[in-house]
């Protein structure tokens, strides 16, 4: 038995474990970032939860505006995904670590993050400068409660996707324009035997699966929440046919495959109409080039209609953080100009189906040539569309409500016993929050 | 619970006192012990039992993720997460808890009896049992829904080969919780396999002798000499099996989102919903006061009961 | 010796010679396990050498018809990887380290020693397991924020030297281990020290291995902890970078799988090595 052996082997980890935590304390030291030379630099951190082409264009952009800027450093971080954000925000906010600008953001986290009272209130700056470039009811979709706590970034709505080979070999000739029509041309593809349906109804219990159901309620003719925001109308008659619709096409019509094709970052099922599974997908112009890449002959033709035609938007959102009155002004000074259309044009002509806030940048010239041919669909659909209320109430409505869509969707309650018990839910939590 | 000295009934060998009598041998040997201890000990105090100490307290005010306000609603937080679903989240992770420590711990004796066996091709697969430990579970939770996608993929196609039904693996609210349970003993068995190993092999050389000797074979052999001999990695196992399924949450996050429906949404994924989803770090808090209260009483029992197996003088 | 022992364990049948065809039960068995726990790897591997458009079209074929070696180059190049690895190994070795020393000691002395307030002091260390991390995750950056260790490396590490599941570990294995040896030693006159590091500490050499490779494992692929002290790229790791591949608009899963394989392969040869080794050690660790 070596004895020497083994307690010089303890000696060793010993010895080991101490020149690692040294080397790590040292380069701890090391790692500290540097801050700017320049005695008048100004430095912001941005975070940003971008990826793929939309993260390589955002970093040239950004490095464009530091080489063009010498007294104004931006620091820009992607940090993480876009949905571990609020895991790290409410750390960040709570140890005072947040970053001056966040990009990435939605606006419906809004009314809850303004509690942590670092918000800037931007409707002294934002007024004045960048709201007249951004549609207006996007730009209303940032305030609360008169403060405007966000600047639009990034939008979207929804279209129908259509495959056209499935169609043409169903000797279908024009893509549906109502949900009738939806219905009748699912039966003529659904075919179980080969795993065809008409469509996908968006399981999932995620904002995705509430945001699509209010286009259907809304081109129903039916109303999401009263005009003083106390009390929920989506259980309407309006929209439990609307939800009905949903219903039929899983179990009277069965046009749609019974199973969720949702994971923890989106929802719309693309894989499903990438696969071939369903002929129509309810989806977005971010999904353009996901299409393409998987080689689906596909068209794209509105949101289908009942009484009217409808659609939704969301978009996400840049937030400034109080970090300090120059780093503030910096970033409004770096926003100001990120957000002139001179720079938004390319920066978003990069990026296939990517749909921006300004009405300036959408209807120029070399952003449409530079971008997807099916965005015009996309944006002619915007003028039907509504956006949802912004309260501190909405995303618990949204949990409640999306669960009991989710209910109906397995088939374990009626639209009208679920809608009921949602409305009832949503007007207890307007009550309890005050609005 | 007299395990130091006291080994097998037989009373330790009397040790020669050092020092200037009883009092300072024993208060030597305690403050070796104390100091010992105190590493782990004392960052657990610092790093864990502090915070949670803050959210048993928190759990009896009323809050929200981003506001630093809080007011004191005593029971209330509770009260909500009994009318709010809390009750069956409790339920599903009773369901998964007792599913998963089952089948991992059984699974785990029995790959360590089978990857011990003298064949050639063990020591390979061996291997591949720390496959799933090794890479990120947002890798493999992608996959595995993949896998058993009800449409595409390859288990409901091989289950349709061999001429049995397709299984909505994951679509069916009665089904999912099963597969995800099936997840977590697949990524989770290979800890267990290694560490039944360990135990296996531990086994002292004259033991096994005397059980050939004696003619003892197969399942007697098991129950009688091998388990008892391995129960101290069975209590390790069961226990930290039992406190990491009532944990449970990534995977269950990756795969279904808490859903179908609620189907999946166990008492840790509740937490993340109210905390994420509702913003009500009450009901989160109070949450995770129960489930930590839980815990801990399942692991006293355990404890207590588990090591009786093994002969009594450990635990 | 070594050679006794394998003859030993050759399951034996009446009349003393070895019971091949019990062998056939147990064969099939071995592989299908070792398939079943592999295939997930394998699955990873073909998602990883497909384009995404091939990935999302779930009705595609499973062997990827060209072999996309550009996602792995891609993939790479998407987030600074390897100042990721460095990091990595800095928070992953230390951590693991720390963790198997302050385990063995801690165990060690839960399982020897009866000092007032053992038992509560135990329990008190499990319950650190006990609570879902999310809640505690705010108190636990304030105090690291506190100590002004945010975004260094003793941030990451210090926090997580300890481990209640290798004390919990560490104290069964003792527990279950005679004293004979140790007393032995005592008698010779070795100090309480020496007992536990020149003759208690290497008879657990078994369960030190074992350990020190599924701490390792799990410090390695640790995401939420380092996701919320770290705040600049340059002290990120590696779990944190496969982020990059997952959008709310759509998730990039060849690239994702290429990332994670980059991840995971000189992880898995490491543990492969460390395993065998682990292996081979109990086993003539297992004749005192």
């Amino acid at each position: 038995m070596a004895v020497s052996k083994r307690s010089s082997a303890v000696a060793v980890l010993g010895v080991a474990s101490i020149l690692t935590t040294a080397l790590a304390l040292g380069s701890g030291a090391l790692a500290a970032p540097h801050h700017g030379a320049a005695a008048n630099k100004v430095t912001i951190t941005m975070w940003n939860t971008s990826t793929g082409p939309g993260l390589v264009a955002l970093d040239k952009t950004v490095a464009e505006f530091n080489s063009t800027h010498p007294d104004i450093h931006v620091n820009n971080i992607f940090i993480t995904q876009q949905d571990q954000i609020l895991n790290k925000l409410s750390t960040a906010l709570a140890v005072g670590q947040e970053p001056t600008v966040l990009v990435g953001d939605v606006p419906s986290n809004g009314p809850q993050e303004l509690k942590s009272g670092k918000m800037v209130n931007l409707n002294a700056w934002a007024h004045k400068t960048v709201d007249k470039l951004i549609y207006p009811k996007q730009v209303a979709g940032c305030v609360y409660k008169g403060v405007q706590f966000c600047i639009p970034n990034g939008a979207g709505d929804y279209a129908l996707y259509y495959n056209k080979t499935e169609f043409a070999q169903a000797g279908i000739k024009t893509p549906p324009t109502t949900w009738a029509q939806v219905v009748a041309d699912g039966k003529k593809l659904t075919d179980p035997a080969k795993n065809r349906y008409g469509i996908y109804i968006p399981f999932g219990t995620t904002e995705w699966t509430v945001w699509t159901f209010e286009g259907m309620l809304w081109a129903n003719g039916g109303q999401f929440l009263n005009r003083n925001n106390t009390k929920a109308l989506f259980d309407s008659p309006a929209g439990v046919q609307a939800l009905t619709v949903w219903y039929n096409c899983l179990y009277k019509d069965k046009v749609a495959p019974l199973t969720s094709f949702s994971t923890p970052q989106n929802s719309d099922g693309e894989q499903a109409f990438a696969s071939g599974l369903v002929a129509m997908l309810i989806d977005g112009s971010w999904d353009l080039n996901t299409f393409d890449q998987a080689k689906v002959n596909y068209g794209v033709t509105y949101f289908p209609a009942m009484r009217q035609f409808a659609t939704n938007t969301g978009q996400g959102s840049i937030d400034v953080f109080n970090t300090g009155a120059a780093q503030v002004k910096a970033a409004e000074t770096f926003l100001q100009w990120y957000l002139q259309p001179s720079v938004q044009v390319p920066e978003n002509a990069a990026v296939p189906g990517s749909m921006t806030n300004e009405p300036a940048v959408n209807n120029n010239p070399t952003f449409i040539k530079d971008q997807h041919k099916y965005m015009n669909v996309f944006f002619g659909d915007l003028k039907y569309a509504h956006i949802r209320p912004t309260l501190v109430s909405y995303p618990a409505i949204s949990a409640a409500l999306g669960q009991q869509i989710d209910e109906v969707l397995y088939n374990k309650e009626t639209p009208a016993q679920a809608l009921k018990i949602a409305a009832q839910e949503a007007d207890q939590i307007l009550k309890k929050n005050g609005e | 619970m007299l395990a130091a000295d006291v080994r097998d009934g037989r009373a330790a060998a009397p040790l020669p006192r050092r020092g200037r009598g009883l009092v300072s041998w024993r208060m030597r040997r305690h403050a070796f012990a104390y100091a010992m201890m105190l590493p782990t000990f004392g960052l657990t105090a610092l790093f864990t039992i502090y915070p949670l100490l803050n959210v048993l307290f928190h759990s009896f005010y009323s809050g929200s993720l981003f506001s630093l306000a809080h007011s004191f609603v005593g029971l209330a937080n509770y009260v909500t997460l009994i009318q709010q679903g809390g009750i069956a989240a409790l339920g599903t992770t009773a369901v998964y808890t007792i599913g998963f420590v089952i089948s991992a711990t059984v699974l785990g004796i029995a790959c360590a009896l089978l990857l011990n066996l003298p064949l050639r091709g063990t020591e390979a697969v061996r291997t591949t049992f720390i496959i799933p430990l090794v890479v990120p579970i947002v890798a493999t939770a992608i996959v595995w829904t993949t896998l058993f996608n009800a449409y595409f993929g390859p288990v409901d196609a091989f289950l349709s080969f061999i001429g049995l039904p397709r299984i909505d693996w994951l679509g069916d609210p009665a089904m999912a919780l099963t597969t995800v349970i099936m997840f977590s003993t697949w990524q989770y068995v290979g800890q267990n396999v290694i560490l039944f190993i360990a135990a296996l092999r531990a086994i002292p050389v004259e033991v096994r002798e005397q059980a050939l000797v004696d003619g003892a074979r197969g399942w007697r052999n098991f129950w009688r000499i091998t388990l008892p001999l391995i129960t101290p990695s069975l209590v390790v196992v069961t226990v930290i099996g039992t406190i990491t399924a009532m944990q449970a949450f990534t995977q269950i996050y990756i795969i279904t989102q808490g859903g179908p429906i609620d189907a999946t949404t166990t008492a840790a994924f509740y937490v993340y919903q109210q905390a994420f989803q509702f913003f009500n770090t009450g009901a989160s808090d109070a949450m995770a006061a129960i489930i930590f209260a839980i815990t801990l009483l399942l692991t006293l029992v355990q404890t207590r009961l588990l090591s009786r197996l093994g002969g009594g003088g450990i635990g | 010796m070594a050679s006794a022992a394998a003859t030993l364990t050759v399951p034996v049948g009446r009349r003393g010679r070895p019971v091949r065809w019990s062998f056939l039960v147990w064969y099939p068995l071995v592989v299908i396990a070792g398939f079943v726990m592999a295939m997930p790897l394998l699955w990873m591997i073909l998602t990883a050498l497909k384009t995404n458009g091939q990935v999302l079209n779930l009705a595609s074929p499973i062997f990827p018809h060209p072999l996309v070696w550009q996602n792995l180059v891609q993939a790479w190049d998407s987030a600074p990887f390897g100042r990721f690895y460095l990091n990595s190994i800095i928070f992953t070795v230390s951590a693991t380290l720390g963790q198997v020393l302050t385990s063995a000691m801690a165990g060690y002395a839960f399982a020897r020693f009866r000092f007032p307030g053992r038992d509560l002091f135990f329990y008190l260390t499990l319950t650190g397991l006990m609570i879902p991390f999310v809640t505690v995750m705010v108190p636990v950056v304030q105090l690291v924020n506190d100590f002004h260790w945010l975004n260094t490396y003793q941030g990451l590490i210090v926090p997580n030297i300890q481990n209640a599941f290798g004390m919990f570990l560490f104290r069964q294995y003792f527990l279950s281990l005679p004293t004979e040896v140790e007393d032995a030693a005592t008698v010779d006159g070795a100090s309480l020290v020496r007992r536990f590091t020149v003759v208690a500490l290497p008879m657990a050499r078994p369960i030190v291995s074992a350990f020190a490779l599924l701490a390792f494992l799990v410090n390695w692929n640790n995401f939420l902890y380092p996701l919320l002290v770290t705040k600049t790229q340059n002290m990120m790791v590696v779990p944190l970078g496969l982020s990059i591949f997952q959008s709310q608009y759509t998730t990039y899963y060849n690239l994702l799988m290429a990332a994670a394989l980059i991840a995971v392969v000189p992880v898995l040869i490491v543990s492969v090595f460390a395993q065998r080794a682990i292996v081979n050690g109990i086993t003539l660790g297992s004749f005192r």
